[in-house]
């Protein structure tokens, strides 16, 4: 047992290697991102570290995933903005790794490259149908209701039915149902893009479903959100109390996991709480378990529109240490509605040079080290190349997952630097920030460093004043970048 | 004045992502005498919900931002995870290494304490 100040013991001896600084290139600047660079910049005081974004804006899913009516969980944003306004580190948007510069090119100019651009595609259900209009993936939706410049055409549509069903029972999921049945009241005095609040306030959905392939004990929503949606006011909650049976084997995961304990009881109370029918007008919510789905059911009067989903009634099977998965049954029911939300997990996506785990959809590393492929071989490492957040793990977890992922992945980059294993590289000098601006400026990048983001925040700001929000995000490239570059 | 404030004016490393608004468990802090952990208030249904994703999560955890400094709390010892590199991305094998803050007399003052390793 050791007795230590309670103070922070920095590692000085490698982070000035020889006489130049460490150079450092993140490529994303979500959460992952900005731990990163905070963890890199308090270990390592000589080091330089450049975070770049293809958005013209920072903070990934702080930004462009988390819901409008949370606005606490983007309180990480001041921490992350005092990252970036530290004088060795910069922050360049509208970078974009592949089309701007390539990875390859960021190798040459940084000692070590760190990639934490997360988890841009979706998970396919992979059944027939998937291609229907009306059938959009929870990533779009969330990406459209945050005014993110690649959702803003999305255009769902949500005149043409009563009816929402939302495949998946996570966090996403129930943050899509929340904005489908909030009052739009609640949702006009948030930072939600006002082309998704106006769809909105004209929408004629009143019914969602969200639909699990398996049981209450296993929805990977958590306790926060779920007591938030089971509390929307004036909405009926439907949950059928045959489905809230448990069995040993339920019991036993349960007795494991303090979250699903505690979810299966929100579900239960919700189960019985409230009345059996749903009051004239009344907005309703769907839990459906134990279903998966098999098809999506083609319209007949509207061709090529989904008209709802065939889903087939499952059984869990344990598959040992715990878990248990859903099983077909061979029984099936329609249910039908005119919108399909997927909420069923991200997908990272690759890019040129880098090797990629299609099956898991992430980068194959060990504690951050990237692998030079897929072969599993533990010991042959792409030098100075690291990786972070969901593109390192898959995409699960909080926002605060990523400090723990940063703090993996810094220190598998600390040993590489105290071991030489760096050596080749790091005892050259690298041009870092100046090389690439440089080669961006040739090919007429139009980068946004940090203090051009606070010209576009604090427009923001000024616009969604005037209508009572915390901000009115500006929605395209053109207008970002045209505030941005403004003096 | 909250511990997680505290730990700031300190210059103690405990996260706060969201400020102390009840929406992360970046400052999830373990008190580490059963006696002084009773004296706490119970946590509100928020501050379980936020506990319930904290790492390391133990029978005498709570935020650091919903303990509220008061005389008789005057001694209480509290852990903050440093996370360490024992982490492991699959879940059960996380064993994060405490730090332990002594307040002395008049909290908020924090003392210097005593590092300890402790289990997943």
């Amino acid at each position: 047992m050791a007795i230590f100040r309670a103070r922070r013991v920095l590692w000085r001896s490698f982070s000035t290697i020889s006489s130049h600084p460490l150079r450092v290139c993140i490529v994303g600047s979500g959460p992952a991102g900005f731990y990163t660079a905070e963890k890199i910049l308090k270990t390592h005081q000589g080091s330089q570290v450049d975070i770049i974004d293809r958005l013209p804006t920072p903070y990934g899913l702080v930004r462009s995933g988390v819901a409008p009516d949370h606005p606490e969980t983007k309180n990480v944003i001041n921490q992350f903005s005092r990252v970036a306004q530290n004088g060795r580190c910069s922050f360049f948007g509208n970078v974009a790794l592949g089309s701007s510069i390539s990875l390859v090119e960021l190798q040459e100019l940084y000692h070590v490259v760190v990639l934490a651009y997360g988890a841009e595609s979706d998970r396919l259900v992979g059944i027939p149908g998937e291609d229907l209009k009306g059938v959009h993936s929870a990533r779009e939706f969330v990406w459209w209701y945050n005014g993110h410049p690649d959702g803003r055409n999305l255009d769902p549509d949500l005149k043409n039915t009563d009816t929402a069903v939302i495949l998946g029972q996570g966090n996403v999921a129930l943050d899509v149902a929340r904005i489908l049945l909030r009052p739009t009241s609640e949702l006009a005095i948030t930072d939600i893009a006002s082309h998704a609040l106006t769809a909105l306030e004209q929408s004629s959905i009143r019914k969602v479903y969200l639909v699990g392939r398996r049981g209450p004990v296993q929805a990977a929503c958590t306790a926060k959100e779920l007591r938030e949606v089971l509390g929307i006011k004036d909405l009926y909650i439907h949950i059928k109390e045959t489905d809230l049976k448990i069995t040993p084997a339920d019991e036993e995961e349960m007795k494991n996991s303090r979250i699903h304990r505690r979810i299966y009881e929100l579900l239960s109370k919700a189960a019985t709480a409230g009345p059996s029918q749903p009051s004239s007008g009344q907005r309703e919510l769907h839990f459906v378990f134990f279903r998966q789905p098999d098809r999506f059911l083609e319209s007949y009067d509207k061709k090529g529109y989904v008209s709802g989903v065939h889903l087939e009634k499952t059984g869990l099977k344990g598959i040992g240490s715990g878990k248990q998965i859903a099983i077909g049954t061979g029984q099936f029911e329609n249910l039908s509605c005119g919108i399909v939300l997927k909420s069923i997990g991200y997908k990272s996506v690759p890019v040129d040079d880098l090797p990629f785990d299609n099956q898991k959809g992430v980068v194959p590393n060990v504690k951050g080290r990237v692998l030079s492929d897929n072969s599993g071989d533990p010991t042959s490492f792409e030098n100075g190349l690291y990786v972070c957040g969901w593109l390192k793990r898959g995409p699960t977890g909080i926002i605060a997952t990523n400090l723990y992922c940063a703090e993996e992945t810094v220190a598998s980059l600390s040993e590489d630097l105290e071991l030489g294993v760096l050596a080749s590289t790091t005892r050259l000098p690298k041009l870092g920030r100046d090389g690439l601006l440089q080669i961006l400026d040739n090919r007429n990048v139009r980068v946004v460093p940090f203090s051009a983001w606070e010209r576009i925040d604090k427009e923001e700001k000024r616009l969604g004043s005037l209508r009572n929000k915390p901000r009115e995000k500006l929605t395209s490239r053109e207008e970002l970048l045209k505030v941005a570059g403004s003096e | 004045m909250s511990m997680l404030e505290a730990a700031h004016e300190n210059v103690i490393e405990l996260e706060g992502a969201c400020e102390g608004s009840l929406a992360c468990s970046t400052c999830h802090v373990r008190v580490m005498d059963m006696e002084y952990y009773n004296k706490l208030e119970d946590p509100v249904d928020e501050e379980n919900d936020m506990l319930d994703l904290a790492f390391g999560l133990t029978e005498t955890s709570r935020l650091g931002c919903q303990i509220v400094a008061s005389p008789e709390l005057d001694g209480i010892c509290l852990a903050i995870p440093a996370a360490s590199r024992n982490f492991s991305v699959d879940g059960p094998g996380y064993s994060p290494s405490f730090q332990c803050l002594f307040l002395s007399e008049t909290a908020p003052a924090i003392a210097d304490g005593t590092m300890k390793e402790f289990g997943g």
